[in-house]
This record gives structure tokens, sequence and C-alpha cells, in this order.
């Protein structure tokens, strides 16, 4: 590798070798991708492409951002270094903040998404993965994280508030609540349509509530601080708990735990209230820490077993849908669906939230941004890569199978698998039955949401390594249980979070309800959010055209969105410090997104076709109402009803989403115009100057050139 | 063994186990209190978290 000296790099012999087989391998794995059609492809080709990809873009293009872009300064000391009170700001380990941050940024999005997108073929998903991560997801991550860092680690809310104006501010702070509803309904959705049905899932799930109280118990009481101890008894318990499900499913247990979607729904929005409520230690902390060693445990694995069974993939490059818009999955044509439909793993808004929350309070050094923002996003995207391969992995016709509305399919297995011949698939009805039997469940018919599919490719890949066919069972809910451990990860936390946010803003309007620990506040906003996002994932839950099919793009619009504001505000803040040269780092990726995002609101709004737009929908079903009509897959007037009011709601949504982007890119827009016309550049909310004296290497291994110098931090190695 | 070292000092600072040996090392520079015992160190700095939980993404 190159070294870095005082002026720069210089290039050795070795760099250069090394550099170019890196290039050459993901050369070839874009070659095999792109020359093969009509025939199977291995997935090994797929991963091949994303980590030369991957590499490359990582030191080379962040590189450049780093030091030309946003012109990180070692020398100068971070929030970390000069506000350290030991709690929130703390210089931490670069390689351990990185952990940090993966764990807060990945979660089930990178697996859904994918997933979901496997309608248009295994192409369009992975070119937009790797390519959007590395020239949108990836800079906006690594440039919000500077940004913030560089102002004592405000968040996006205030930055935009403060850096662009209090309009633009305003409409970014109830755009961020309202699309954290959204991303929490569609998540829990996830969840409900994975456990409904499924006494082995639903068991391990609740079994999570007892297991984490216990540890919250065990570390507060009896043994605190300990976590890696009481950790590795929880993961214990978790395995047992997933093992002892498939028993509970044998016994008279069974009917117990077999609860329909709607009594999910209850159970949900009540936990999710005590969550919110009871203090952290007791269920939040456990849970996380649950799920963060499932999470890093379990990709670890999967990575391992797609590089060694290396799968073939079954389903097509490119299929029909990508251009006919009329895939059962989701409604709409590759541009701009794909593009939404897959989040998280290519440019995932919400991750400005999380580079704006504490990870710049911890970071030591201005140019470890490059290895934990643009590092920490390139490991999500792997995730996603290989979420697509699992479900590329599966049989189309078991695909549409089980990721088609229930309206579409019905319920047997005769008339799922005509409905899959409709499509132009072929499966029978006999492997529908032998695929359930396989993984233990009642039926794989129309289990919409990405997770159950995703395990199903998941269970296939690890029995291949691990275990045979006669593990598939039990592969198959050890993939339900980490999906649903890291949703109601995020519930919980989200709707805290989000609780939080809403205290703050009426705590403008009155006092007391601002008051962190003023219970009837406390209780009351707790309530106001569970109820919102309870809401979407009741009408969800009841949709007759599929809840996935409808509330998924609503909720890929809104995190999309929550992007355009991340990048607007990049771009605004490299505009006002004088690099107007540079701008376009940030700005093609906003305008790429921003087209992207919008075309999808306006088809979700105006299209003419009800299966795309909102409205044309809801007119379709209010003249039938008038006509005393009932239209398929409504069954009856109420479900047509709820079609109408669901219809109505998603597209006034998806409208009011578009017009609060719009706004702060209008009041961006304002800024810039301002400061590209001003002589000199405009003052920025920026934390002064401070010598640093902190040393700490700046990339993942030290250079040598950092080994010679003191490690002078908190964290030296070693064990103690 | 030096990796197993690693991943051990690793783990245990991911999880924050390591945060009472750094106050206790804080605090050894400027002594005018005894320093907080584990349980009530570890009880306050759970309790911290209840103001600021972090947000999860998807």
């Amino acid at each position: 590798m190159s070294r870095l000296g005082p002026g720069g790099s210089r290039i050795t012999v070795r760099s250069v070798v090394v550099w170019t087989a890196v290039a050459l391998a993901g050369a070839v794995g874009w070659g095999v991708l792109a020359l093969s059609r009509g025939e199977n492809v291995s997935a090994i080709w797929l991963v091949g492409a994303a980590l030369g990809s991957y590499a490359i873009a990582y030191r080379f293009y962040s590189r450049f951002i780093a030091r030309k872009v946003l012109g990180v300064d070692d020398r100068r000391a971070t929030p970390a270094e000069r506000l350290d009170n030991g709690v929130d700001f703390q210089p931490t380990d670069r390689r351990v903040l990185l952990g940090h941050h993966f764990a807060a940024i990945a979660g089930a999005g990178p697996l859904v998404g994918p997933v979901l997108a496997a309608q248009m073929g295994y192409l369009p998903g992975t070119v937009w993965i790797i390519v959007g991560v590395i020239l949108a997801g990836a800079v906006q991550d690594m440039v919000v994280l500077f940004f913030s860092m560089r102002r004592d680690g405000k968040s996006l809310g205030q930055m935009v508030r403060e850096e662009i104006g209090p309009i633009g501010g305003a409409a970014a702070l109830v755009a961020v609540f309202a699309i954290m509803i959204i991303l929490l309904a569609v998540l829990a959705l996830v969840v409900v349509n994975a456990l409904a049905a499924s006494p082995w899932g639903t068991f391990s799930i609740a079994m999570t509530i007892p297991i984490a109280l216990f540890m919250g118990f065990y570390l507060r009481v009896l043994r605190p601080g300990r976590v890696v101890e009481t950790s590795v008894i929880g993961v214990t318990l978790l395995l047992l708990a997933i093992v002892s499900g498939g028993w509970v499913q044998q016994s008279a247990w069974a009917d117990a735990f077999t609860l329909s979607p709607q009594t999910l729904v209850i159970c949900l929005v009540v936990y999710g209230f005590f969550a919110s409520v009871l203090p952290v230690w007791m269920l939040l902390a456990p849970r996380d820490y649950l799920s963060t060693f499932m999470k890093i445990g379990t990709i670890g694995l999967l990575a391992v077993g797609v590089i060694i069974v290396a799968p073939v993939l079954q389903n097509e490059a490119v299929t029909k849908f990508a251009v006919s818009g009329t895939g059962p999955v989701f409604a709409g044509s590759l541009f701009p669906f794909v593009f939404i439909t897959i989040a998280c793993g290519a440019l995932s808004g919400f991750h400005a939230l999380i580079s704006s929350g504490t990870t710049p309070k911890m970071i030591q050094k201005e140019s470890q941004v490059r290895l934990i923002g643009y590092g920490a996003m390139l490991m999500e995207s792997f995730v996603a890569i290989m979420a697509l391969i699992a479900a590329s992995v599966l049989d189309p016709g078991l695909y549409y199978a089980m990721n088609s509305p229930a309206g579409l399919l019905g319920t047997t297995p005769e008339s799922a698998a005509a409905a899959v011949a409709q499509l132009g698939f072929t499966i029978t009805p006999e492997d529908l039955r032998s695929a359930a039997a396989a993984v233990e469940e009642s039926t794989v018919i129309a289990r919409t949401g990405g997770a159950p599919t995703l395990a199903i490719g998941i269970s296939e890949i690890l029995a291949g390594v691990f275990g045979g066919a006669a593990f598939k069972a039990f592969w198959y809910h050890f993939a339900i249980m980490f999906e649903a451990l890291f949703i109601l990860t995020t519930v919980d936390a989200g709707t805290r979070v989000g609780r939080f946010m809403l205290q703050d803003t009426l705590g403008n309007l009155w006092k007391p309800i601002g008051r962190v620990s003023w219970k009837p506040g406390l209780w009351g906003t707790s309530a106001v959010v569970v109820l919102a996002w309870g809401y979407f994932l009741y009408t969800g839950v009841n949709d007759p055209l599929g809840g996935i099919n409808q509330l998924f793009p609503l909720f890929g619009i809104a995190n999309q969105l929550l992007a355009a504001i991340a990048l607007t505000l990049a771009t605004t803040l490299l505009i006002k410090s004088g690099k107007l040269r540079w701008a376009w780092v940030t700005g093609l990726p906003l305008a790429w997104d921003v087209a992207v995002t919008l075309t999808a609101s306006w088809q979700k709004v105006f299209h003419s076709d009800p299966r795309i737009g909102f409205f044309a929908q809801r007119e379709r079903y209010a003249e039938a109402i008038e006509a005393g009509k009932v239209l398929a897959p409504a069954k009856n007037l109420d479900q047509m009803r709820a079609v109408v009011v669901n219809s109505t709601v998603d597209g006034v949504l998806a409208a009011l989403f578009a017009i609060l982007v719009v706004i702060v890119i209008a009041n961006a827009a304002v800024v810039c115009r301002r400061a590209v016309r001003a002589r000199e550049p405009l003052p920025l909310a920026e934390a002064p100057y401070v010598e640093s004296t902190l040393v700490a290497p700046s990339g993942l291994f030290a250079t040598a050139d950092e080994r010679r110098e003191p490690v002078g931090t908190s964290a030296g190695g070693g064990s103690s | 063994m030096r990796v197993l070292g690693f991943l051990r000092w690793y783990v245990r600072e991911l999880t924050g186990g390591g945060a009472y040996d750094r106050y206790l090392a804080a605090h050894r520079s400027h002594p005018h209190t005894p320093p907080l015992s584990r349980r009530e160190f570890e009880r306050r700095r759970s309790d911290l978290l209840d103001a600021s939980p972090g947000i999860r993404c998807c």
C-alpha cells in the first residue's frame, strides 16, 4: 500500500500491483454479470464485482473526498477531544466506533429492500446497490458525519435551521418525524407478516422479552457493567428459544402462539409503548446488546456461507416487470421504483440522523470520517448484496408465490400455483407444500414483506454449509428471529426517539411536556407515537391490496427524501465554504435522488394507473362503491371503503413529503445563490479551531509512520 | 494469541465494558473525592441513556 508522507502520497510498485489486481477482480465480476444472458450465473461473480468496486472506491474516491473536498485536518481537535466529558463526548478508538456506527446504521432495511427489488431481476438491484453506495450513500454518510463533527455533533435538523434557515429547518423537522412514523410502521409490518400464523417464530420472538428483562436485571443488580458475560448468557438463551420454538410448534401450546396479524399488531403497539416508557436498562439496552451480537454474527455467517456455497442465481438478470411496471410485489417500472425500493444499502437518508447523532461526538481524528462514514456504509452495502443473492437463489415461481399479495394468490397451494402461472412462472402445488414443510411452516403463500423470502434463501445457503437439509427449519427460524430482533430494536429505539422529538417540539408550546421526567407528558407523547405508527401498521395488515405493496413505496420515498434533505445541506455547506468547484460531489447524487424521488412521488400521487397512483386508485374504488359494485381483491363494501381511506391517506402523505423537501431545497437554493454572489465565503456555524494534542491512526490499520508515533488515546489495545 | 487478545479487547470496548476502568483512570488525576463504586457508576451511565437513546436505522 502506498505510504503517506508529509507531501501527500508516494506511489510504490507494490501498491500499483495490488490495486491493479483488485481492479481486475472487480472488472471480471462485472464482465461476467454483463455478458451472461439466459444462463445461470454463480453468486460469486456478484461478490467479486461488489468487493472489487468497494475497495477501489474506498481507496481512491473516499480519499479524494476527505482531502480535496472536505479538507480534513488532523491538527484540528475534534469535539470528542475538546469537550470530552466521559459521557457522550468521548474520544473512542476508530475500530470500536466503526462497530458502533455500523450496528446503528445496518438493520433489516438492507435485507428487505433488495428482496423486494429482486422482482426486477438481480442486475438492476446489483448495479444500484454498488454504484449508489459509492457515489451517493457512502458520500452522504461521510460528508454529514464530517459537517456534524465540525459543529460539535449537531443534529441534521439543527444544521438545516442554522445553515439554511428557519423555514427549511421547520420543514426538515416535520419531515424527519413523519418519515420516522412511516419507517416504524413498515418495519413492524415486516415482523407481523413474518410471525402471523407461525407459532415457532412467535414463541421465539416472545421469549426475547423475558430474556432481555433478565439480562437487564443481571446487569443492573447482579453484575453491573459485565456486558460481555451478560450477552453470552443472553445469546445462549436466545438460541435455546429458537430451538424450543420447534418443540412448542409440535405441542399443545401451539394454539396459544398462533396469532392473527390483527392480534400481533395490538401486541406490538402495547410492547412499543412499554419499551418507550420503561427505563432503558430494563428492556432497551439489553435488547440492543443481543441485537448487535446477532447482527454481526449472522452477517459474518452469511458472508462465509455465500462464499463457500457460491450458490447459482435462479432469478433472471432483468425481468419483464422492469419494463412493464406490472410486477405483483410492487407496482411501477424500474425507474424510479427500484431506486426507492432499495434504500438502505445504496442510499439511505435515515443514516444522516445517525451520522449527526452520537458518532460525531466520539470521533478521535477528523480523517477517521473516511473509515467510519464511508467504510461502514460500504459494509452495509455488502449486506444488501448478500440479501439480493439470498432472494435470487430461490426458484422464481416460489419467489412470486411468497411475495405477491394474498388477494391475488388466494389461500390454497392450487390457487397460488394458478396465480403464479398467470404471472408467467411455474410452480406446482406440491412444490409449495414441500417448501413449507421443509422449513416447518404451515404455508409459504403470500408471506410478503421480504423477511420470510430472505429466511428461506438464507436457510438454503446456510444449510449447504452447516447441517444440511435437516437444519433448514432451524436456519429459517434463526433468520426470522434475527430479522425480527433487528426490527424490534429499531421500533423500540425509534418510538423513544420519536417521543423525545415530540416532547421537544411540544415543549416550545407548553413547557411541562418538554420535561423528560414529567410522567403524564412522557406517557401521552409515547402513546401518540405508538398510535401513529400503529395506525399505519393496522391499515397495512388489513389492506385488501396488500400492506407491503401499498406502504413500502411510501417508506422508500420517505427515506430517499430524507437523503435529499441531507445532501441539500451538504451541498449548501460546500458552496457556503467557498468550495463551489467541488459541489458536484454531493450535488450530483442530490440531483439524481431528487429526480428519482420526485418522479416516484409524482407517479404515486398523479399516475392514472390505479395500481400506481394513489388517487387514481381512490377514484376507481369510490366510483365502484357509488355503483354498488365490489372490485377484487376486496370482498365486501367495508373493504372497498378501507381501500378508499387508505389510498387517500397514502396519497396525501406522499404529496406532503415531496412538498416538505421542495421547501428545504428552495430555501437552500436561495442561500446558495447568495453564497455564489458574495465575494467572500458566507459565515458558517462551525466550532472554532483548536489545536489537537491527540495522536491516533486514521485508517483501519495503522501505517508504519503512524506506528512510530505514540498512540495517546484511551483505548490502547491489549486486555485490561 | 495476539488476535485473541485483540478480539477480547474489541468486544469489551464495543460493549462499554472498559468504561469504568477509564473513569477510574480519569478520576486518579483529581482525587478529591473517593471514586464511585462500579455499581453506582454503571447505574448512572445507564440512566444517562434514558435521556438520549441512540437512534437505530432500518
